[in-house]
C-alpha cells in the first residue's frame, strides 16, 4: 500500500515538472526560423541582467545596462555610427536633420531638427526644437548627474544656482536649435549623443517628476510595454517610429538572477545574453570548451585599470619612489588575476582612441632597478604603507598579488578593503590621505580627454568626489590640457593627447595595467551582436538566426 | 489577556523606535554619503550640495530621523534615494516573493525536521538515530549558498528537472510554475532549518520523556501512541514553536543568500542592495518591516503557548 502511494506521489511530481516545462516553452514568442546568420525580423530576444537599469529617465540613468536599453527607445539629436571599435566613434545626426552648423570661433552650434519625428503612446505628437531644449533644462531641475557635461552652455550654471528659470545659451527658433558655449568645446558634439541629452515629452516628465522611469515615452525603434523592477523590462516595436527598426519583435530583459545560472541559461539556450560581465570562474571554461568558444564575443572598450599613488602622501612625493613602483609591479601576474580579460597596459589612452600609443617607458619588473631607486630615494630598506580597495572581485586578490609584488623590493603594504559606494568617495576625498589604491576608469565618450583631463587635471581637484585621485597637479601638464580641450583640429589634438600620455605615464603617477576588453556570451540561435565603444550592446541589432533550442 | 496583549503592543512600539533608531544611528556612522552615489562620477562639489539638500541630507541626524519617523507612522517610508521609486510600495512588491519562500520552506522544515526529532527520540542511540543525527548535522553545517548552487548544478543544469532560478508570479505562469520555480530554493532553505528542527525536537522529547506525568501515563496504560503524540511532544514543543516564530519573523524580513543564489527578487535582496548603496529610506524601511515581522512573530508565538501548554495563563 505504502509503496503505491509512493509511486502515485512520484507520478504527481513527474507530471507537475512536465506540466510546468511544457508551460514555459508555451510562453515563448514567435520564433524567426534562419540557420543562415541573415538578420531576419521577428521573435522574441531574451536577455538577462543582474542589477538592471538604475533608471529609464534618460536625465537620471547612469549605469551601463541603462545605457545599453536608452538607446533602443530613446533619441538624441546625434547618435553614433552602430559599429565597434574606432569606427563606431563617428557621430551622425540622429533626430538632427543634418550635422549642426558650427561657428568659426567653435562656441555656436545651430542645428535642424528632423520633422516628422514622434513621440510614442501616449503623447503622440511631433518632436520639436523646444522639447530639446526643455529636457536639456530638466536635467538641472532633476540634479542630474549629467549636468557636469552641459555646464559650458551658457547660462546654465545661473540656473543650476537658481538665478535664472532657463539656460539662455539653449535658443529655440521654428525647428532650429542653437548651443552657445562659454568656451569651445570640440567634445560638445559628443556629449549630445549621450543618454543625458535625449528628448523627452514636457508634459509627462513633468506630471512624473519622480517615477518618469515608470511613464517612459519612447522615440526609438522600441516602446517600453513592460517595466516590473526587480523583475523584467519588455521593449516591443514603437508604431510610431519610421527609423529604421530592429530586427526582434520583442526584447524581454529579464531582470534579477545572477551571473552564474545567466550562463547556464544561455548555454540552454533559455536566455540569449547576458549584459552583465562573464563571472571570471567561468570566462577560462567559456574560452576552451570547443562548444561554446565561438560564442564568447571579445570586443576592446575604451578603458584603463590603474595602481595610483597619491602625490601628497609620503614618500609618494618622490618621482623615484613612485618610479621603483611600477618597476616592481609584473603585469603579467595582474592580467592573470582578470581572466585575462584584457590586454597590458603600459599607457593611459586605450588602444581603440586614434590617440593610442604603446609606452613603454617602465618595462617590468626589474626588481634590481626597483630596489635602486627606493635606495636612491632614501629608502634602501623600503617603507610600510597602505593599499586601498574595492571588496568586489577581482580586486582582494589583485590587492594580494600586488602587496607580494611589492614586498619583494621591500615594500609593506597592508590591505584595505571597502565597500564600493565608500570605497570611491574615500580615494575621491583629498582630505582622506589615502596613500595608494586600484582604480579603473571607462570611458563616458569616445575622447582621450576622458581619461587625460578627468583623471589627471591638477585643477580638476576638488574636495568630494576627485577623479583625480593621484592628486596629480603638474601646471605644464594642466596647461596643455586646457590649450588642448579647445582645440578643433583633431589631428593637433591627438598629437597633443600622446605628448600628454607620455609626459604623465614618466612622471609615475600611476600604474596603468589593464585595457579592459568586454566579453559576452551569447546564445547559438543570436546574431547580430555589437558592443559599441560608448553605448555597449546595441540591442536593436540583435536578430535571431534560428529556433530555439529545446 | 488583553491587558496583556495591550502591553505587549506598547513593547512593539517602543522596540520599532529603538530598531529604527539603531539603524538611523549605524547609517550616519558609515563614512558614505549618499548624495555623491547619486550625484555619478562627475559630480561638481556644487551639485552633491544640491542633491543633499534635495534629500534632506543636509539637516542634523534626528531631524532626519523624525522626518522619517512621522512619515513612517503614517505608512509613508519615502522614496529611494537610488531609483526614486516609493519605499513602501517596492516593499510590498517583493513580499510576496518573501513570503513564498519562507512559507513553503517552513512547510518543508517542519514536515522533515519534526518526524525525524520524533523517531530519533524514540529510539536514542540506536542507528535510526545515528543517521537522523548525522543528516541533523549535515544540515545545520551546509552553507546555504553551496547548497544552492550545487541544488541548481544538478537539477537544474544536469538534469534539466527545475529553473536555473528566478521567481515566477502566479499571475504569470500559474500555480504550477510558481511552485515550480521554488521547489529548489524551498529545499535549500529548508535542508538546514530541519537539521535543526529535528535536533530540537530530539533533544526536547528526551527530557520530556524523564518526566513523573508521563511515567504516570503509561503507569495508567495509555496506548503509547497517546503517550508520546499526547504527553510527549505538545510537551515538547514549546520551544520548538518558540524556534519557528522567531525563525520565520527573521525570513520575512528576507534570505539574502537564498534570494541571492536562486535570483529571487525578495525583500533580502533589496535590503542587502540597499545597504551597499547607502540607500537610507530602503534600509529603514526594509529594517522596519523586518523588525514588525519579527515582533509580531514572538507575540504569536507567546499567544499560542497558552494553547500549548495548560499552565500558561496571561493576565
Amino acid at each position: 500500500m505504502v509503496s503505491n502511494r509512493l509511486l502515485i506521489l512520484y507520478l504527481a511530481i513527474i507530471c507537475l515538472l512536465l506540466a510546468c516545462r511544457s508551460g514555459e516553452q508555451a510562453t515563448e514568442g514567435p520564433q524567426a526560423v534562419s540557420t543562415d546568420g541573415i538578420p531576419r525580423r521577428g521573435g522574441k530576444i531574451i536577455l538577462l541582467s543582474q542589477n538592471g537599469p538604475d533608471y529609464l529617465d534618460p536625465g537620471l540613468a547612469y549605469l551601463t545596462t541603462s545605457w545599453e536599453i536608452l538607446p533602443a527607445v530613446n533619441n538624441g539629436l546625434l547618435t553614433y555610427v552602430k559599429a565597434s571599435g574606432a569606427e563606431g566613434m563617428n557621430l551622425i545626426p540622429d533626430l538632427a536633420s543634418k550635422m549642426p552648423d558650427i561657428s568659426p570661433d567653435g562656441r555656436r552650434y545651430t542645428f535642424v531638427v528632423k520633422k516628422g519625428v514622434r513621440f510614442g503612446s501616449p503623447v503622440n505628437r511631433e518632436v520639436t526644437a523646444a522639447d530639446f531644449k526643455y529636457s536639456m533644462e530638466r536635467l538641472v531641475a532633476l540634479n542630474s548627474p549629467g549636468i557636469g557635461f552641459y555646464m559650458n552652455i551658457a547660462g546654465a550654471l545661473q540656473m543650476s544656482r537658481g538665478e535664472a528659470d532657463h539656460i539662455s545659451g539653449v535658443q529655440v527658433c521654428g525647428d532650429t536649435l542653437t548651443f552657445r558655449l562659454l568656451e569651445p568645446d570640440a567634445l560638445f558634439l559628443n556629449k549630445l549623443a549621450m543618454p543625458f541629452a535625449y528628448v523627452v515629452p514636457r508634459e509627462v516628465a513633468e506630471k512624473h517628476p519622480q517615477d518618469y522611469s515608470q511613464h517612459h515615452v519612447a522615440t526609438g525603434p522600441y516602446t517600453i510595454a513592460e517595466y516590473i523592477p526587480r523583475r523584467r523590462i519588455i521593449l516591443v516595436r514603437n508604431p510610431n517610429y519610421t527609423g529604421q527598426e530592429g530586427y526582434a519583435d520583442t526584447l524581454e530583459v529579464q531582470l534579477g538572477g545572477n551571473t552564474l545560472n545567466a550562463i547556464a541559461k544561455i548555454k540552454k539556450g533559455q536566455a540569449d545574453l547576458s549584459l552583465d560581465v562573464i563571472p571570471s570562474s567561468e570566462l577560462p571554461r567559456l574560452k576552451r570548451d570547443p562548444r561554446y568558444k565561438d560564442r564568447v564575443k571579445i570586443t576592446p572598450v575604451g578603458s584603463l585599470y590603474y595602481i595610483f599613488m597619491n602625490l601628497r602622501v609620503k614618500p609618494f612625493d618622490d618621482l623615484r619612489v613612485r618610479q621603483a613602483v611600477c618597476y616592481a609591479i609584473d603585469k603579467r601576474a595582474l592580467l592573470k588575476v582578470w581572466s585575462a580579460q584584457g590586454i597590458i597596459a603600459n599607457e593611459i589612452i586605450p588602444p581603440e582612441f586614434p590617440a593610442f600609443q604603446a609606452l613603454t617607458l617602465y618595462p617590468g619588473p626589474n626588481l634590481d632597478k626597483a630596489r635602486a631607486l627606493l635606495a636612491e630615494a632614501g629608502y634602501p630598506e623600503g617603507f610600510k604603507t597602505d593599499f586601498y580597495a574595492t571588496n568586489i572581485d577581482p580586486m582582494p586578490r589583485l590587492a594580494e598579488v600586488i602587496q607580494a609584488q611589492l614586498r619583494q623590493v621591500g615594500i609593506m603594504t597592508t590591505i584595505k578593503l571597502f565597500d564600493s559606494s565608500v570605497y570611491y568617495q574615500l580615494i575621491g576625498r583629498p582630505a582622506e590621505q589615502v596613500p595608494m589604491g586600484a582604480s579603473g576608469w571607462y570611458q563616458d565618450y569616445p575622447d582621450p580627454s576622458n581619461f587625460i583631463d578627468v583623471l589627471f587635471n591638477g585643477r580638476r581637484i576638488t574636495p568630494v568626489r576627485n577623479n583625480n585621485v593621484s592628486h596629480y597637479d603638474n601646471p605644464r601638464v594642466n596647461d596643455l590640457i586646457e590649450q588642448t580641450l579647445k582645440l578643433m583640429d583633431s589631428q593637433v589634438r591627438t598629437e597633443n593627447w600622446r605628448r600628454l600620455d607620455r609626459m604623465i605615464t614618466a612622471d609615475a603617477t600611476i600604474v596603468p595595467y589593464l585595457h579592459y576588453t568586454n566579453h559576452a556570451f551569447i546564445s547559438r540561435r543570436l546574431g547580430g551582436y555589437l558592443y559599441h565603444p560608448s553605448a555597449g550592446t546595441m540591442l536593436t541589432c540583435l536578430y535571431l538566426k534560428e529556433q530555439r533550442e529545446r | 489577556m488583553t491587558a496583556y496583549f495591550m502591553r505587549r503592543m506598547i513593547w512593539v512600539a517602543l522596540l520599532l523606535v529603538g530598531v529604527s533608531l539603531a539603524t538611523f544611528v549605524i547609517f550616519f556612522l558609515i563614512p558614505a554619503n549618499p548624495a555623491e552615489l547619486v550625484a555619478g562620477k562627475s559630480a561638481t562639489p556644487e551639485m552633491i550640495r544640491n542633491i543633499e539638500h534635495r534629500l534632506g541630507l543636509d539637516r542634523p541626524w534626528y531631524v532626519q530621523y523624525w522626518r522619517f519617523f512621522s512619515n513612517a507612522v503614517r505608512g509613508n517610508l519615502g522614496f529611494s534615494y537610488i531609483t526614486q521609486q516609493k519605499v513602501a510600495p517596492t516593499l510590498l512588491a517583493a513580499f510576496p516573493v518573501t513570503i513564498s519562500l519562507t512559507v513553503g520552506a517552513a512547510i518543508i522544515w517542519l514536515a522533515i525536521g519534526i518526524p525525524i526529532g520524533i523517531l530519533s527520540a524514540l529510539k536514542p542511540r540506536s542507528l535510526s538515530d545515528r543517521i537522523a543525527m548525522i543528516f541533523a548535522l549535515v544540515g545545520i553545517s551546509t552553507p546555504v549558498y553551496w547548497l544552492g548552487l550545487v541544488l541548481l548544478k544538478i537539477f537544474a543544469d544536469a538534469l534539466g528537472l527545475f529553473p536555473l532560478g528566478d521567481y515566477m508570479e502566479i499571475s504569470r505562469g500559474g500555480f504550477l510554475c510558481w511552485i515550480h520555480h521554488l521547489v529548489l530554493p524551498w529545499f535549500t532553505l529548508a535542508f538546514l532549518y530541519a537539521g535543526w528542527y529535528a535536533r530540537m525536537t530530539r533533544t526536547n522529547m528526551l527530557e520530556t520523556m524523564g518526566e513523573d506525568f508521563v511515567r504516570t501515563a503509561r503507569a495508567k496504560g495509555l496506548p503509547e501512541r497517546r503517550v508520546v503524540l499526547k504527553h510527549i511532544l505538545r510537551n515538547s514543543l514549546t520551544p520548538v514553536v518558540t524556534m519557528f516564530g522567531m525563525d520565520v519573523g527573521y525570513l520575512m524580513g528576507g534570505a539574502v543568500l537564498t534570494e541571492t543564489v536562486f535570483g529571487l527578487p525578495g525583500i533580502g535582496g533589496l535590503a542587502w542592495k540597499g545597504i551597499q548603496q547607502r540607500d537610507l529610506p530602503m534600509v529603514m524601511g526594509a529594517v522596519t518591516f523586518a523588525a514588525v515581522f519579527i515582533i509580531l512573530a514572538n507575540l504569536i508565538v507567546d499567544l499560542v503557548y497558552a494553547v500549548l501548554d495548560p499552565r500558561v495563563r496571561y493576565r
